[in-house]
């Protein structure tokens, strides 16, 4: 109970730590939406012939960028700060007081699925407003449980990518270099990948992702996303997790 | 008397192909300020480090305040402080923020308040971490130690960076903690600290203990006080054993009588009718019984380092 508080108290001082960093904060903010305004304005208002029937394209692409705004603001800042944070001794400074590891870690991934809300909120309503996206209100909770589920397992593949991560200078890279193949692989940046992409990028946790809220974005669909594929994504995020608990270093390597 | 606050013995440590700590004793008794003291490389951080339990042993018996630190046991985290060298904090975060952060941590916390005013950081106290100059932070690292009341302190090389006020008041605090009953266990590179702090100085060399005592009567094993005097250009020395030449008219000597030798040397100079200037006559420094005890190379080794 007593941790649950303290977990809270952690998540409000990494929201402030995080908002007193504008270039950062901006970054994570700014590189979505550049890529929402660029991807809507070439081909936003095609449209897709699909089985459930005709969809304007702004649809599939407000998921699109909300994967790729999400994974940004777990996986990869979550990677670049545990490695730097590692590097200058936070982790090991907060190790060497009774506060539990868990709820060290529970700070910062909060913290993601709280900014993966905010990006949220941001890129559905420029989507909107800017594309004349549509979005049923009743789809908002499953909406939200999806996107948890989401930043919850990029968290927990953070962790563990980070855990190999040998220096700070080098997470930023590393992070990218992880990324950008399974972004292109995925299908984030065109409107649709050949069946042997799809084969492999199936099992993997981005695509899944990705095509669990474009089923809640499909206005001609049932709005629920496929339940296989959200069991993959959180598939990956448990087993991310434990092993991330099995190899997660406090102190800088010497 | 009650349990030794920490007990080690044959305490081991290998890094690959080198032994950094190679059969260790120790004992720091309740209340106890100990000081280690050692050049770079001689063991002491990784001594500190294995009692932390921030680092495995690889062999040895390591006790602090009842508990094995190896796997860092949350009960002892509890009754412990530690002030690492070169320790990261939230940048983004104040001063005070960190403190009331840190004290959430522990059950019967001191006010981070108090806290500031003590480490004298009050003006900054809503100062984020990251415009503090280098001594402000680790006023505020000590500070983080011992926000949670520890029963024993660690502090790895507590005043580096210090300007010599903020060294004087860091000592103080150490004192007053001291005075209150806390363990203080302290490594430092500086010998007038361990002099000013420490109840009992432990030297590392080379992954070993070679000496151990109080500071006074660490001072005094080498037995040999200093004098030293210059002499006015073209004056020919006198013949004294162990007069050693320093400078242009400028001599030295380590005396075992310094009674004695002060007799001779006065003497001479009144029949001879000179003044000696600048006559000093130092009692012997821990300073000269730690060089005495280290092995030159391994100085250059850690002036090397730093």
């Amino acid at each position: 109970m007593r941790d649950l508080v303290l977990a809270f108290r952690q998540v409000g001082y990494e929201r402030r730590s995080f908002f007193r960093n504008p270039a950062a904060a901006g970054f994570t903010f700014v590189f979505p939406v550049m890529f929402l305004v660029i991807f809507g304005l070439l081909y936003g208002d095609q449209v897709y012939e699909l089985e459930t029937g005709p969809v304007q394209a702004i649809q599939y692409q407000m998921a699109q960028i909300l994967v790729f705004a999400v994974v940004g603001t777990t996986f990869v800042s979550f990677v670049t700060s545990l490695a730097i944070r590692r590097d200058t001794g936070e982790l090991k400074r907060k190790r060497g007081t009774p506060v539990s590891p868990t709820v060290v870690l529970a700070g910062v991934v909060g913290n993601g699925v709280l900014l993966s809300i905010l990006m949220t909120v941001l890129v559905v309503g420029l989507s909107v407003v800017l594309f004349g996206a549509t979005l049923e209100l009743a789809r908002i909770p499953l909406l939200v449980f999806t996107l948890v589920i989401g930043a919850l397992a990029f968290c927990a593949i953070g962790a563990l990518v980070a855990a190999f991560v040998p220096n700070g200078d080098a997470a930023p890279a590393i992070a990218n270099l992880t990324i950008f193949p399974l972004y292109f692989l995925s299908g984030i940046f065109i409107p649709d990948i050949p069946d042997t992409f799809e084969n492999v990028a199936g099992v993997l946790p981005l695509r899944p992702f990705l095509l669990a809220l474009s089923d809640i974005f499909d206005p001609a669909g049932s709005g629920t996303p496929d339940w296989g594929n959200l069991a993959i994504v959180s598939a990956w995020g448990l087993v991310a997790a434990v092993l991330a608990v099995r190899y997660f270093r406090w102190s800088p390597r010497r | 008397m009650s349990a030794p606050v920490i007990e080690v013995s044959g305490l081991r440590k290998r890094f690959g192909d080198f032994e950094a700590v190679r059969g260790i004793d120790l004992t720091v008794e309740r209340g106890e300020v100990l000081a280690i003291l050692g050049p770079n490389g001689a063991g002491k951080t990784t001594t500190v480090e294995i009692l932390e339990g921030y680092l495995e042993r690889d062999a040895g018996d390591v006790k602090v305040l009842g508990f094995d630190p190896a796997g860092s046991p949350r009960a002892l985290r509890r009754k412990i402080g530690i002030v690492l060298q070169e320790c990261g904090i939230d940048r983004f975060l104040t001063c005070r923020e960190v403190l009331q952060q840190h004290a959430s941590f522990y059950e019967s916390p001191r006010n981070p308040d108090e806290l500031l005013e003590l480490v004298g950081l009050s003006e900054k106290a809503g100062e984020r971490v990251k415009r503090l100059s280098g001594g402000q932070q680790r006023r505020l690292d000590l500070a983080l130690g011992i926000v949670g009341n520890p029963e024993l302190i660690f502090l790895d090389e507590p005043t580096t960076g210090f300007d010599p006020q903020a060294r004087r008041q860091a000592w103080e605090i150490v004192q007053a903690l001291a005075t209150g009953g806390t363990t203080v266990l302290l490594t430092t590179h500086y010998l007038d600290e361990a002099q000013a702090l420490a109840d009992r100085v432990v030297v590392f060399s080379g992954g070993q203990v070679v000496e151990s005592g109080t500071p006074t009567e660490l001072a005094a094993r080498t037995g040999l006080t200093r004098i030293s005097f210059t002499l006015p250009a073209g004056i020919a020395p006198p013949q004294v054993p162990g007069l050693e030449r320093v400078d242009e008219g400028s001599y030295e000597l380590q005396a075992k009588d310094p009674t004695t030798t002060l007799h001779e040397l006065t003497g001479w100079a009144v029949a001879q009718g000179i003044l000696l200037g600048d006559l000093a006559v130092a009692r012997p420094s821990l300073e000269d019984t730690y060089l005495s005890l280290i092995d030159p190379a391994e100085l250059q080794g850690a002036h090397a380092n730093a």
